[in-house]
């Protein structure tokens, strides 16, 4: 399965990085020259409206420098709920089918265990919907 | 083995909580008065089911789940059976009735109850995983799952801006600590290269049977780090000294049953962490190196001294008493002391059966002098604020002679005067001291015995001999709240002073009951049926 998809063996492992390497290379090396290409042959004309912050073609207001209101962090903290769920759920979905396949009858257990993690974590979702976090008035 | 057989108790707490956390959502308030009675409930059923399991349908054998990361031996059990024990007094202590009397808490417990009792058992709940951890990760995760809910509850207990100000020290340092603790194990395993406590005896124990020499150092210069750091961590769950600091502030910023559960649970946790850590460096064997040993004397000597001279220091009784709850960090430390001392023979073996009797004796009359604290009220009209400073209780003692004589009872038994729980706690421990010769550690534990009495007795005294405090003149009480008066007992409240106050003196009057509970501190003092598991034995539990 997995060992499938990445099958190609190559005689030096570090070998296998290569095609990694080439494409960061390939990365940099395009930003880069993109940005060296328009500062040598791109015209320079400066003005007012050039020169204000770019917002998605609107008239900047203020300063980003403000606060903001609490509960985009309690939101922000609903999300690492989810978040470490999948964390946990992504490791857990890599030996969970070739557990299934060698012992049968004990992959129950395992499920059980995600289950459980799963549920408490839903818990924990329940408990902050009930106190009103998703409220917004 | 069935996970279910092996994890039974904390299953049992843990899920209560979780109801508790749902109760706190529902939109009938009425129903979360039924929190409290669901956390005693809880915590009650598995008290029994542990002492009837412990006396009629121990299998003989350790109890461990597949990967035996969770292992159960006496040791275990018996601070589990503390851990619900004492946390009974808690829940009782917090009972949500006499809120404006004495304002024991001003949670309005039909918002907040859920949450609350909930945090309470998850805390308890974690004592009761350290205890039966054995997995460096599981033995991290029981530590802060006794920890965090902790922080909450400080923040959570009063409205007032100093019990918020200890909520954020005790989270921060808490932090900081849990943070030197983590490296210290990312050391051990990068080391050994498993997290599993017992094969990380097993490499000690091969390691310095290849050397050959019993004294020989079986710890590289890392593990030394690690070991150091985690002793660093346990020790500010213990407050003991370097790391003492945020007691005072914590203990007096949280509202009085908040205050009784810091002083014993998290405690606890680090204790235990302690002994299972030493246990593993001692290659299961408590050979433990000389470094480290005389690292925990120091440690030890230094809790106890500073604990008691600061307390000296204090005009604040529940300050008082967090000084007095370092200075029993120390008193068991120096048991750790002489676990971790060269000696050989079953020196280690009666030290930890010493800590561990004097871990349950802590608990009981401890939790008695906050019970008491809390049936006295504050001249200050402050909410959630019980008795605090010397002239609150001021004459207090002649007003209410019973509540008087609980205190003196508590009291007396943390000096360790005869008759008392507490002084069987301190007997065993000196005879520990000195059947390992550690003559200076003797001296300056029975100084400390005698430093401390004079705070006891000035509480008692205060309470005694003084004339009853005027209550502020400026300060009105509020409508329909004599501040003079006895706070209305609360049953609950009565219930739990008076289970403390009957275990201290009962245990001190009656030797056989003392022995009773001395010899389950004995076999609790094995934390493997064996020294450990050999190689085959252990690869055989591994899979």
């Amino acid at each position: 399965m997995t060992s499938s998809l990445l099958a190609v063996q190559l005689a030096d492992p570090r070998l296998a990085w290569a095609p990694v390497v080439l494409l960061i290379i390939i990365a940099v090396g395009f930003a880069v020259t993109n940005v060296a290409v328009s500062i040598l042959i791109g015209p320079k004309r400066s003005g007012k409206v050039k020169e204000t912050t770019y917002e998605s073609g609107m008239v900047p207001i203020g300063d980003t420098r403000r606060r903001f209101n609490v509960r985009f962090y309690i939101v922000a903290m609903i999300f690492l709920v989810i978040d470490v769920d999948i964390i946990f759920f992504y490791p857990w979905a890599t030996i969970f089918a070739p557990y299934v396949q060698k012992m049968p009858d004990k992959s129950g257990a395992l499920l059980i265990e995600m289950i459980v993690f799963v549920g408490l974590l839903l818990l924990a979702y329940v408990y902050a919907w009930g106190k009103g976090v998703f409220r917004w008035d | 083995m069935n996970l279910f057989e092996v994890m039974w108790p904390e299953l049992i707490v843990i899920g209560t909580a979780c109801v508790l956390f749902l109760l706190g959502v529902l939109p009938m308030p009425g129903a979360r008065r039924a929190s409290a009675a669901l956390a005693l409930i809880s915590l009650l059923g598995t008290f029994v089911l542990l002492v009837y399991y412990l006396m009629f349908r121990w299998p003989g054998d350790t109890l461990h789940d597949s990967s035996n990361a969770l292992r159960i031996w006496y040791f275990a059990h018996y601070i589990k059976i503390l851990a619900t024990g004492i946390g009974v007094m808690f829940v009782l202590m917090s009972w949500p009735t006499n809120k404006d009397a004495t304002g024991n808490s001003a949670l309005d417990f039909t918002q907040d109850g859920g949450e609350f009792f909930g945090l309470m058992l998850l805390s308890i709940a974690g004592v009761m995983l350290v205890a039966s951890a054995n997995d460096m990760i599981l033995l991290f995760l029981g530590i802060e799952l006794a920890a965090i809910p902790t922080y909450v509850m400080v923040s959570i207990s009063r409205p007032l801006p100093v019990a918020q100000e200890a909520g954020v020290k005790y989270f921060f340092l808490g932090a900081m600590a849990a943070a030197v603790m983590l490296f210290g194990f990312s050391y051990l395993y990068g080391t050994t290269g498993t997290t599993n406590l017992t094969e990380i005896a097993r490499q000690f124990s091969d390691r310095r049977t290849a050397v050959g020499s019993i004294n020989a150092l079986p710890l590289s210069t890392w593990q030394m780090l690690a070991v150091i750091m985690l002793i660093c961590g346990f020790a500010f769950k213990l407050a003991a000294v370097p790391l003492h600091f945020y007691a005072g502030d914590v203990y007096q910023g949280a509202a009085t049953p908040v205050t009784a559960l810091l002083s014993f649970v998290p405690k606890a946790s680090g204790l235990v962490a302690l002994i299972k850590i030493l246990y593993v460096i001692g290659g299961g064997m408590w050979i433990i190196p000389a470094p480290i040993g005389k690292l925990l004397w120091i440690l030890a000597v230094l809790t106890m001294s500073v604990g008691n001279v600061l307390g000296l220091l204090q005009n604040n009784v529940k300050r008082t008493l967090a000084y007095s709850s370092i200075a029993h960090s120390g008193y068991l430390l120096t048991g750790i002391a002489v676990i971790a001392s060269p000696q050989t023979g079953f020196v280690q073996q009666d030290a930890l059966q010493a800590v561990l009797f004097y871990l349950a004796a802590y608990g009981i009359m401890n939790a008695g002098a906050f019970g008491v604290l809390m049936m006295l009220p504050s001249r200050h009209p402050k909410a959630a604020t019980s008795a605090e400073t010397f002239d609150d209780i001021a004459g207090q003692g002649r007003n209410h002679v019973v509540l008087g004589l609980a205190m003196a009872v508590c009291c007396f038994s943390l000096i360790g005067l005869p008759l008392t729980v507490g002084f069987f706690g301190k007997l065993f421990l000196i005879r520990v001291q000195l059947r390992g010769e550690d003559y200076w550690l003797v001296i300056i534990t029975v100084i400390n015995a005698a430093i401390s009495a004079a705070y006891y007795l000035r509480i008692v005294a205060s309470m005694f001999l003084r004339a009853t405090s005027e209550a502020y003149p400026h300060a009105p009480a509020p409508v329909g709240v004599e501040r003079t008066a006895p706070a209305p007992a609360s049953f609950p409240l009565v219930l739990a002073v008076g289970l403390s106050v009957f275990g201290t003196l009962i245990l001190g009057i009656i030797p056989p009951l003392t022995e009773t509970v001395f010899t389950t501190a004995q076999t609790a003092s094995s934390l493997e049926p064996t020294s450990i598991p050999n190689a085959t034995q252990a690869s055989a539990l591994a899979r």
